[in-house]
């Protein structure tokens, strides 16, 4: 199907690549280069559900349109400053970032043949062109700004995960591993709620905004989850010789105390498969 | 113990850092934006839980939007979402809005022949960081829990609801209006504008013609006393008309005195392919190719060109307050003036 020229021809038309300059044998070809990517099992599938306009849009900046650049500047150059602003939580600092990342969007390395590599230009369409903008802005931001205090930070998320420790209240090894076990048998989603909540810190509504879901299905999850996992761990410690009551009491009455624990569990390597893309951050 | 602890900590980051690949910005914003296949969705989710610089990425980028920190707190210290808070909020905030909205009707029908204010009473109301300038209302009463509004000339059609309103004061020339406007996106188009503004727009009656604090007094009306047709007390703003916008299109500079709506091309320089325009008051600064970097000190009637030795070419301007004004390069060059381009000097270099 994907051979089909009247197949990209439907695509093109709705990507408005033609007022940038793409060309339907362009375009066409980054739509082979995207679905080469990331090789899903239905191709035509895959290429309706990418933001064909968006993708339009970023490829004919990264290849010099200047039709697409006045469009792009009128869309996403106040966005990108808002942006920039919120994740650096300070203006001057988020100007220095948008202007950054615009340097590399407009491209300021040079390939052999002397064109210019934009940073646009790998940008697929698997999310919007903004959100995408709003990602690179953090990796920007991260990596540029707050790598540096990356040694503090940990220190101190250190510190917190030994708390339990350094008051002398030893922890029952029978509980650790009784908790290990149960977040192993976690689904990766439920293991993402938990460490971003016990582990990160973050709240209820920024979960639900990484997720892209409301609030309220966070706080629900959130409530089954703990109770699940409480389940599981009384579980795990008869199974490994307490009685009841006394698991109960490792637990303590509260199902949210047991948030050291899970972030201890959660601390520890998970053993986790390397992830299928290649290509890092950015 | 701790010690202990804290070596088996690293060392399981350490670990977990050497993951030979992290899903990249594409699919980090596919994942927020629930747009993934199943399966990748799965893998992503498995990365993240066990990724914690993938999982601040994502926070940073999609959760700053929230006004609490993102800071470590005992979980047990969370406000949990409940439901039926949620409906309790909604029915009280209901019912207050239908009291006032009664009160307010019964004020209005009691309202007193307009009278021109005690004296001057026009204050200029920046809006929002993320609008594209501050925006002067008609002043309006004081008690009036209204947002600004903009003024009608900035939306088209809007004119024609206001029939029996008087005619508008003539368009101011571009120094007042530029003396209205901040620093910020200067290369906002007509649409995001009127979007903006309408968002700060709360359903309230329209607003009165707009006037600026030029504006002779004679041509004032009743009407541009606010909606209530009283004189304005405290909150009195004024509205300037659509803003002076910039940009540069095809390499030229061009502006536009409505707010964006039709643009006119201003000559600079025939040698110079402009990629970047930026004003604060009447101060314009443009630049592109080859470094070239001219400056307007009175809206643009009159240009020089501002020698940085930049290289590359121009490609952002950033004009604030004080005379600040920083310049960036394609080449990663980075130009700051503190004193309205008199010095330059440079505080980013190529690396």
């Amino acid at each position: 199907m994907s051979d089909c020229p009247s197949y990209f021809a439907g695509l093109y038309e709705e990507s408005g690549g033609r007022g940038f300059g793409l060309t339907l044998a362009s375009f066409a070809a980054i739509l082979l280069e995207v679905s080469g990517r990331y090789l899903p099992e239905d191709v035509a599938a895959f290429h309706r559900g990418l933001r064909l306009e968006d993708l339009a849009l970023a490829r004919a900046c990264a290849a010099g349109n200047e039709a697409a650049w006045e469009c792009f500047l009128k869309r996403y150059r106040a966005k990108l400053y808002d942006a920039a602003a919120a994740i650096a939580r300070d203006e001057s600092v988020g100007r220095e970032l948008a202007d950054s990342l615009y340097t590399d969007l407009f491209g300021t390395r040079q390939a052999a043949g002397g064109q210019r590599i934009s940073k646009l230009a790998s940008y697929t369409g698997r999310g919007s062109l903004e959100g995408w903008l709003r990602t690179v802005l953090a990796q920007e931001y991260v990596n540029r700004y707050r790598s540096q205090h990356r040694t503090a930070a940990f220190d101190e998320s250190v510190q917190l995960a030994a708390a339990p420790a350094s008051d002398g209240a030893a922890v029952d090894p029978r509980l650790e591993q009784a908790t290990g076990e149960a977040l192993a048998e976690l689904p990766a989603a439920d293991r993402l709620i938990l460490a971003a909540y016990y582990l990160d810190g973050r709240t209820l509504a920024a979960i639900a905004h990484m997720h892209g879901v409301h609030e309220s299905t966070i706080s629900r999850r959130l409530d089954r989850l703990t109770a699940a996992l409480r389940k599981r761990i009384v579980r795990g410690l008869r199974q490994r010789g307490m009685s009841a009551r006394a698991a109960e009491e490792a637990l303590e009455a509260d199902v949210r105390d047991l948030g050291l624990d899970v972030r201890g569990s959660l601390l520890q390597e998970r053993g986790a498969g390397a992830f299928h893309e290649r290509g890092g951050h950015g | 113990m701790r010690a202990n602890l804290l070596r088996a900590v690293r060392s399981a980051l350490a670990r977990t850092r050497s993951l030979s690949g992290h899903p990249d910005a594409n699919l980090l914003a596919a994942f927020a934006e629930n747009t993934l296949l199943a399966r990748e969705r799965a893998a992503v989710s498995e990365h993240l839980a066990d990724c914690a610089e993938c999982r601040e990425f994502l926070a940073l980028a999609f959760a700053t939007e929230v006004a609490e920190p993102a800071v470590a707190v005992k979980p047990r210290a969370i406000r949990r979402w409940r439901p039926v808070w949620s409906w309790a909020a909604t029915a009280s905030t209901a019912a207050v809005c239908i009291v006032a909205s009664a009160v307010w009707e019964f004020r209005a029908q009691r309202v007193a022949p307009p009278e021109p204010p005690p004296g001057p009473s026009e204050i200029t109301a920046p809006m929002p960081p993320q609008t594209a300038a501050p925006v002067k209302a008609a002043p309006v009463k004081a008690a009036a829990p209204r947002r600004f509004t903009p003024p009608p000339a900035a939306t088209p059609g809007a004119a024609a609801k206001q029939q029996e309103a008087p005619p508008p004061p003539p368009a101011l020339p571009p120094q007042q209006t530029a003396d209205a406007l901040s620093v910020v996106p200067q290369q906002v188009a007509a649409p995001q504008y009127k979007q903006r503004v309408a968002a700060e727009v709360a359903p309230a009656p329209l607003p009165p013609p707009a006037l600026a604090r030029s504006t002779p007094a004679s041509i004032r009306t009743p009407s541009a006393f606010g909606v209530m047709g009283r004189p304005a007390l405290a909150r009195s703003v004024a509205i300037s008309g659509p803003p002076v916008v910039w940009t540069t299109a095809s390499g030229v500079v061009q502006r536009s005195n409505d707010g964006g709506a039709t643009w006119v091309t201003v000559p600079i320089s025939d040698q110079v392919s402009f990629l970047a325009v930026a004003h604060f008051g009447r101060d314009v600064w443009a630049g592109g190719s080859a470094g070239a970097l001219f400056h307007s000190a009175d809206s643009g009637a009159h240009w020089e060109r501002v020698a940085i030795n930049a290289t590359g070419a121009v490609i952002t301007i950033r004009a604030g307050a004080k005379g600040e004004v920083v310049v960036t390069t394609d080449t990663r060059q980075r130009w700051l003036t503190l004193d309205d381009g008199r010095t330059w000097r440079l505080t980013d270099t190529p690396h």
